[in-house]
């Protein structure tokens, strides 16, 4: 998966391109520890570059939005589409996230 | 066990696409990789373990010849057995999926290979981490889940680890299609009716048993059956 990064006034964009799986922790490992950091006051994860995801890589997504949560971070998840947005409805990540279509 | 012996002859490969090359150091290999020039994670993790086992891997550009060269097919089944490295640097499941569709003359629309895809995915992803590398995903913070990421890269570089196998059986019989993925760890645990939302891992079961007819269950092997549509 490609990652690309924007920061903008205390407001991080990720724009995730590819397959986003559990081969991709290394990726979001520096992200998650800027997160704990608090350097962000809103965080928007473009995901309609992404044409497949796994239940790991969800797990990546649980892990920013606890992180955002405890840090009142506004966290957005962005355009899912595909099979993407069959995982979101399948594990109810509509109930959990923000998420703008 | 068989696949993955392919007699080394660089004759075979002179017809390698633009910017793939084959990897230094072997000659002795029984099985040879080649893989892009600017493929780090490739170069990188089979330089440092480089020895008469080196998997045959590619990207997109030359799948079908990548799963031509590790499968073995009979009428109605497909048997492919690689190395839990290749696996993971691989998409894997995608490339199985296909080449099982065509092979057995299967077709199902997008919604539904995604299905098995994904389905497939999660076996195998668990097949890799759980059973092989042996390693538990249980972490519930940031700081754990970097611990945890630390552990999976340190373990798919172990030569002790890379190289357990993972087995995937793809057979069809009366509009069923059936995957069975079987590994070198301990038997499988079956978490599939916890759906806890609170929980960061722990829901590849959960999928597994919402996209697949049926799901079975035998110490380290788990089968995955798909009716056809």
């Amino acid at each position: 998966m490609e990652c690309k990064k924007n920061i903008n006034n205390n407001e991080l964009d990720l724009t995730l391109i590819g397959k986003f799986t559990f081969v991709d922790h290394s990726i979001f490992k520096p992200i998650l520890e800027d997160i704990e950091k608090n350097t962000f006051n809103n965080i928007t994860i473009n995901l309609s570059g992404i044409e497949f995801i796994d239940s790991a890589a969800l797990g990546i997504l649980l892990l920013v939005k606890d992180s955002s949560d405890k840090n009142n971070i506004s966290l957005v998840l962005k355009s899912p589409s595909g099979q993407v947005k069959k995982m979101f409805e399948v594990t109810r990540f509509y109930d959990l996230f923000t998420i703008n279509d | 066990m068989k696949i993955c012996s392919y007699n080394i002859d660089k004759k075979n490969f002179e017809n390698l696409p633009s910017g793939y090359e084959i990897l230094d150091n072997i000659l002795e290999a029984e099985t040879i990789l080649f893989c892009k020039k600017t493929d780090d994670d490739f170069n990188n993790i089979f330089n440092k373990t480089a020895n008469n086992f080196i998997e045959i891997s590619a990207d997109h550009l030359c799948m079908e010849q990548f799963i031509d060269n590790i499968a073995s097919c009979t009428k109605d089944a497909i048997n492919i057995n690689l190395f839990s490295s290749t696996a993971y640097y691989t998409p894997i499941s995608h490339l199985i999926v296909d080449y099982t569709f065509k092979k057995l003359g299967i077709t199902q629309n997008t919604y539904r290979r995604n299905n098995i895809i994904t389905a497939l995915h999660e076996a195998i992803s668990n097949a890799i981490i759980h059973g092989n590398l042996m390693i538990d995903n249980d972490f519930n913070n940031i700081q754990e889940f970097c611990e945890y990421s630390l552990n999976v890269n340190k373990s798919i570089q172990d030569p002790n680890l890379m190289h357990k196998r993972i087995c995937i059986s793809c057979s069809i019989s009366k509009s069923r299609l059936s995957f069975a993925i079987s590994d070198e760890g301990k038997s499988l645990r079956d978490v599939g009716n916890n759906n806890s939302k609170a929980k960061f891992h722990g829901r590849g079961m959960v999928i597994i048993k919402q996209l697949c007819s049926d799901v079975e269950l035998e110490n380290n092997k788990i089968t995955l059956l798909f009716d056809l549509l």
